[in-house]
């Protein structure tokens, strides 16, 4: 699953918001749990233009195994 | 002693008034019913022992409370007690989050630097939150907003900064978007940044 889905649908323990003068905004999230935290960029977030520039894909034995769920 | 009549839907209804005294008692009692309107159990001894022992891969106790008045008084008095609060059950059993974010917020313009919007089928309790300058020491105020409903849940400002723990958590539900928004009237462009913490029950 991307960053920024799952940002939007799962639970998460932190986030790291950066909003840029640009108008984009950088966010990481982190589980516990994780390996590392992963990124994605977006570009009029929170809005109905939000356009995702870059998004990491998540790979870790504990997201996978809530994939099934 | 006891009476049986017709039920229409064939069934029969029994109704046992029972008085039992005795020194020792073993009573154990097995119902299935349909519906179980009165069910009551006044217990008057010098020691009592209620085992109420549930097991199961999938347990749910509801209990539900409806009176014009309800009193629910319960007493404890041992040695060791153990009953979680929320905000301890919640730490072990809820999703701790945290958010934090950062913008370059000019002079006079209220800025959002923290969105973040409930997941489906989670609700969020906020149990404190802060924002500040991280560049200099003009003063700043923030509000913590639900951006879905139009509400303001909380409004903060400090010579630098503030943090904000609530006596009550802030319950915010799935679907709303919750955002930290920051003005300074500093004259020039300053970096700021929100944060809140809160559980996802």
């Amino acid at each position: 699953m991307k960053a920024s889905r799952y940002f939007r649908e799962k639970p998460v323990n932190y986030v790291n918001q950066r909003w840029l003068p640009d108008g984009t905004v950088e966010i990481s999230i982190y589980k516990h749990g994780w390996k590392k935290s992963y990124k994605f960029k977006v570009k009029h977030f929170g809005t109905e233009k939000e356009e995702i520039l870059e998004d990491e894909e998540i790979k870790e034995e504990k997201e996978e195994k809530h994939e099934g769920e | 002693m006891s009476k049986a009549k017709a039920d229409p839907h064939g069934w029969p209804d029994y109704t046992y008034p029972m008085t039992i005294i005795g020194q020792e008692l073993n009573v154990a009692i097995d119902i299935a019913a349909q519906s179980l309107p009165t069910l009551d159990i006044n217990i008057a001894a010098s020691a009592v022992t209620l085992d109420v022992n549930i097991t199961g891969s999938d347990v749910t106790l509801n209990v539900n409370i409806a009176g014009q008045a309800a009193n629910l008084n319960i007493d404890i008095a041992a040695q060791s007690v153990a009953i979680k609060g929320l905000t301890d059950w919640a730490a072990e059993n809820a999703t701790d989050v945290d958010v934090c974010g950062s913008a370059l917020v000019d002079s006079g313009m209220l800025t959002r630097v923290v969105e973040y919007t409930v997941p489906s089928g989670k609700t969020l309790l906020i149990y404190d939150w802060a924002a500040g300058n991280m560049w200099s020491e003009n003063p700043i105020w923030a509000k913590l907003t639900n951006d879905t409903d139009a509400v303001d849940l909380a409004f903060g400002g400090g010579g630098r900064g503030f943090e904000t723990p609530f006596s009550k958590p802030k319950r915010v539900a799935a679907g709303k978007r919750v955002s930290i928004y920051v003005r300074q009237d500093s004259g020039s462009s300053q970096e700021c940044f929100g944060h809140f913490g809160g559980v996802l029950l």
